[in-house]
């Protein structure tokens, strides 16, 4: 009795007093160099150093893989922007992986996700950097060049075998690389962050308060709702993101392939799911769908999602996350 | 004298360097502190809670850890000296209401180098297991004390 | 040699008593509750500029790089210098979460409170 008595003391006493210093407090840190927009991590650490620690390991992966995928820019080594140039080298592997991911997505969304748009889309961005509106002739000439067909695959090797096209990143690399970011956070030994990337999200652990928080604008002002995400990933698309306004109209960046136009039939959608990756190219597609096709796309995935139409109303997804 | 003394104070040299898990400070030293404060008083229970603080300072090189011992030391001692005085529990209840108040010292430290309010969804955690600690050490020191008081020569302990 | 009885007594046990209650309100008073956000906090970068009641009515110049100005309740960049005016475009904020960001120049206009991430 008196042996059981000493080992449960021992253990106890051990148990006791985390000291203070040991508590995770709540620390935070924002980019604008990645992406093209605001990137904010946070991180709950038990001390300073450690968060510091943390945030080179983000900013270095994030900064890393922004200049991989980087279509405007070429950085001493072959990016994105260097196969588009030269139309054939060999990729670093996150390249392939995003390109391969591509494909499949583009199987899997009935050619709704295309990652060879690049033509078209380098078109809108010019325009919507002079504020003006593209020629449609132009849009349709250039949307003969987006067969994704035509990117050929040998190992690390790709090869755009039409020479006018281009491939564009831009539905699914930030999700992607939130992802990836993560992953290299988690092996650095964070337990409990939330990263957040121009509308991609991704939240592992919990705040000592809690599960981390969501909220999704309304395109109208204020929060539309908000909700608990655990060890998952958020991301919206919306009309409101980035945009230029033309005689009085408001034209968006993401464009519907179909139409060569700004999609108009959602103000925005929100996906849940757990891989951040899968949730950018799903809101990105489900963006341009109509709610049946989108929630056809949806079975197929673990994924929830929420839709806002043009009226304000909303849907959700039956598993969708509730209002917390 | 000099010999229990030293028999405390090598107890106390011992626990800085028991191995325990990073950030998880073994309450042993708390024996010490309560059993000196019953057998020797506040000043020698005091002094020897300052030597253990800096021993740890030095040996674990955290200038941040010292200064939540400190807080969390000061506290308890105090509180344990005035819950003493009150001269109502054993040394059990004395030990556990210093642990409990040790952890919150400390807390109120988090609170203010961190300046967010986010620290005190631990207190309810820290005041349970500071108290239990502090009563299990009590319960330890409590033997050491009345084996001690009986054995050793009456000039050299504190009367009560 | 003869020793005494070390088992706690009464008083040991209502000390244990207090730290339970103890306990118990800071349990109760840890809940995280609404957060009213009621103050905009203006970010250079990481550094935090300039903090305001929401309430309050102040027109703040952001370091040369933008104009913040607070009334009626709401917060709204004026103007900036930067080239796309999306930050002035944006509407005017008051929820707890909002926030205008103008991206070139990494100037922050949030409010405080409300979800860890709004997208």
């Amino acid at each position: 009795m008196k042996k059981i008595l000493s080992v449960f003391t021992a253990f106890l006493i051990l148990l006791s007093l985390s000291g203070c210093e040991g508590i995770p407090k709540r620390y935070s840190k924002s980019w604008f160099d990645v992406f093209d927009t605001a990137a904010e991590f946070t991180a709950y650490c038990r001390s300073e150093e450690e968060f510091d620690c943390l945030c080179d390991v983000a900013h270095s992966e994030l900064k890393r893989l922004h200049e991989i995928f980087d279509i405007y820019n070429e950085y001493g080594f072959f990016n994105a922007r260097s196969l588009n140039l030269q139309k054939s080298g060999d990729c670093p592997p996150e390249l392939c992986e995003v390109i391969n991911l591509g494909i499949e997505w583009h199987k899997l969304s009935g050619g709704q996700l295309n990652i060879a748009l690049g033509s078209v889309l380098e078109l809108w961005h010019d325009c919507r950097e002079a504020g003006v509106l593209p020629d449609g002739e132009e849009l349709t000439k250039r949307s003969q060049h987006c067969d994704i067909s035509k990117i050929e695959i040998n190992g690390s090797a790709v090869t755009l075998a039409d020479p006018e096209m281009s491939l564009d990143y831009g539905a699914l690399a930030k999700g992607w690389a939130v992802e990836k970011t993560a992953e290299a956070l988690c092996e650095a030994g964070a337990e409990s962050f939330m990263l957040s990337v121009g509308g991609n999200v991704v939240a592992r652990g919990e705040k000592p308060s809690g599960e981390w928080t969501v909220g999704v604008e309304s395109p109208d002002g204020g929060i539309l709702t908000s909700f608990n995400v655990k060890d998952g990933a958020v991301v919206t698309s919306g009309d409101y993101q980035r945009c230029y306004e033309v005689d009085g109209v408001v034209y968006h960046h993401i464009i519907d392939p179909k139409t060569l136009w700004p999609a108009g039939l959602w103000r925005s959608v929100t996906v849940a799911d757990k891989s951040s990756a899968e949730a950018d190219a799903l809101s990105t597609t489900l963006f341009c769908l109509s709610y049946e096709d989108g929630k056809a796309l949806l079975e197929k995935t673990g994924a929830e999602a929420l839709w806002v139409s043009k009226d304000g109303e909303i849907t959700r997804s039956e598993g969708f996350p509730d209002e917390n | 004298m000099t010999a229990l003394c030293f028999g405390l104070s090598y107890l106390e040299f011992v626990i800085p360097l028991s191995p325990g898990v990073p950030g998880i400070k073994l309450g042993l030293a708390n024996v010490c502190v309560t059993a000196a404060l019953y057998l020797f008083g506040l000043p020698m229970a005091a002094g020897i809670n300052f030597a253990r603080m800096v021993l740890s300072w030095l040996i674990f090189g955290s200038f941040s850890g010292f200064l939540y011992s400190l807080a969390g030391g000061a506290l308890s001692l105090a509180a344990m000296a005035l819950n003493k005085r009150a001269g109502k529990c054993t040394p059990i209840g004395v030990s556990a209401a210093g642990g409990a108040v040790h952890n919150m010292g400390q807390l109120l430290v988090a609170r203010l180098m961190t300046g967010t309010g986010a620290v005190v969804y631990y207190a309810p955690i820290l005041l349970i297991s500071g108290g239990a600690a502090g009563a299990l050490c009590g319960a330890v020191a409590f033997k050491i004390i009345s084996r001690l008081r009986h054995s050793a020569p009456e000039k050299i302990l504190k009367k009560r | 040699m003869k020793t005494d009885r070390t088992v706690p007594n009464a008083w040991d046990i209502a000390v244990f008593a207090v730290i339970a209650l103890a306990a118990a309100i800071t349990l109760i008073f840890s809940r995280p509750g609404g957060e009213p956000g009621s103050s905009v906090e203006i970010r250079v970068g990481d550094e935090i500029f300039a903090t305001a009641e929401l309430s309050s009515d102040k027109t703040i110049d952001v370091d040369g790089l933008c104009v913040v100005e607070i009334s009626g309740g709401e917060a709204r960049v004026i103007s900036a210098k930067c080239k796309n005016q999306i930050c002035v475009r944006h509407r005017a904020i008051s929820r707890p979460g909002e926030v205008i960001i103008c991206l070139p120049q990494q100037v922050t206009v949030r409010v405080t409170g409300g979800p860890d991430a709004v997208i």
